[in-house]
């Protein structure tokens, strides 16, 4: 993962976009687009490099390029999903290439509809946060059982992203089709998750204090 | 589970003569284009074996082995002059197949590490295929650079089911 301070030292945060000062990183954009014909997809899959296609399994060529590093699923019906691009562009750039190899294999290929679907940001807020505290009082919003997952499920309604929050301070941002929703969704986040940031120091004490309880060999019984 | 690999090594190691009897393409180019190095590939369809007591299908792909190589010129030769007719060569290559199966799953201990720059890969109708760059070949007392190595692996699951 690209370190978040080597972004900040190229270019200096627009704090009117990201008020907080920091900016999530883009980590996948998930991308359709039609190829506007039918796919014989075992032809497909005799021709073509790195492509997977295993119809008892999965009903679409699996297909990977390296530059940029992506992967996509190509359906008989001429649909195709481009998942694994670090930004908007890239995401377009790997689906015409994909585009493309299929023209190359003989079939007459559009670029149709091509839509970005999902994008998938992440940051580090760099302090621990209290999320039964937070998922008390957002409970509209969260959904925090760390016997299931050890993150906390928020699901904002303006924009409408879902953000999973970590004890750590690491956040992941999804759900938004534009990257400024993303931005959006963080910057709504930020003053909450600073509302509960953890005090470490307490913490310790309260693990020692448990400690000290379990020690005592009668209380164990309890 | 997988079996068989194929060495585009250095061309002088293996042979290159491709016998009429069985119509393999030559592989005197190992290329790496698209559109041809597919039908490079070793026949790997099912044989049923005509031995009604073991009726077991079975992989061609060690018949390009230069051991496959050899028994096929050798039963191309008899074929040629009459001490054989075709159909019998057929069925002792069918048995060809039947034993390399069996050989190297119930007879060969030794392990080998394949280690390389993945250039290449397929999967199609359950046949793997890789290609690699600058690969390392190692056992246990010797190993070895190859600098394009060409992998068709098959399940070898598939037969017994």
């Amino acid at each position: 993962m690209e370190e978040q301070g080597g972004f900040e030292e190229n270019q200096p945060v627009d704090l009117s976009i990201h008020p907080s000062g920091i900016v999530p990183t883009l980590q996948n954009i998930v991308s359709t687009v039609y190829l506007g014909c039918r796919l014989d997809l075992k032809q497909i899959a005799l021709q073509a490099r790195n492509a997977e296609y295993n119809p008892k399994r999965f009903a679409a060529v699996i297909m990977r390029i390296r530059e940029p590093k992506t992967t996509a699923l190509i359906f008989a019906s001429g649909k195709m999903v481009c998942t694994g691009a670090k930004s908007e562009q890239q995401s377009k750039l790997a689906a015409r290439k994909y585009a493309r190899i299929i023209q190359k294999l003989g079939f007459s290929a559009s670029f149709k509809d091509f839509k970005i679907q999902n994008i998938v940001g992440s940051c580090d807020v760099k302090f621990p946060i209290r999320l039964e505290g937070l998922a008390y009082s957002h409970g509209a919003f969260s959904s925090y059982e760390p016997e299931l997952f050890p993150g906390l499920i928020y699901r904002m309604k303006q924009p409408k992203i879902v953000l999973l929050i970590f004890v750590s301070g690491k956040i992941v941002i999804t759900g938004a089709k534009v990257r400024e929703d993303t931005y959006k969704a963080f910057e709504n986040i930020y003053p909450v998750l600073t509302e509960f940031r953890k005090k470490e120091g307490v913490k310790i004490q309260n693990v020692k204090a448990l400690l000290s309880v379990a020690d005592k060999p009668g209380l164990m019984r309890l | 589970m997988y079996d068989y690999i194929r060495l585009e090594g250095p061309p002088s190691s293996t042979s290159t003569r491709a016998p009429n009897f069985c119509a393999h393409k030559a592989r005197e180019e190992p290329t790496f284009t698209e559109r041809t190095f597919h039908n490079t590939n070793p026949k790997i369809s099912y044989s049923v074996a005509s031995n009604p007591s073991k009726n077991m299908a079975t992989f061609e792909l060690y018949r390009r082995s230069t051991i496959g190589m050899c028994l096929t010129e050798t039963l191309d030769e008899m074929v040629q002059n009459g001490t054989l007719s075709p159909e019998l060569a057929i069925q002792v290559l069918v048995q060809f197949d039947k034993s390399m199966t069996e050989a190297l799953e119930t007879q060969v201990k030794s392990k080998v590490s394949i280690k390389g720059h993945l250039h290449t890969y397929r999967f199609c109708d359950n046949v793997w295929t890789f290609i690699l760059q600058d690969a390392l070949f190692k056992n246990e007392d010797s190993q070895e650079n190859v600098g394009r190595v060409k992998i068709v692996a098959c399940d070898s699951k598939l037969l017994t089911q």
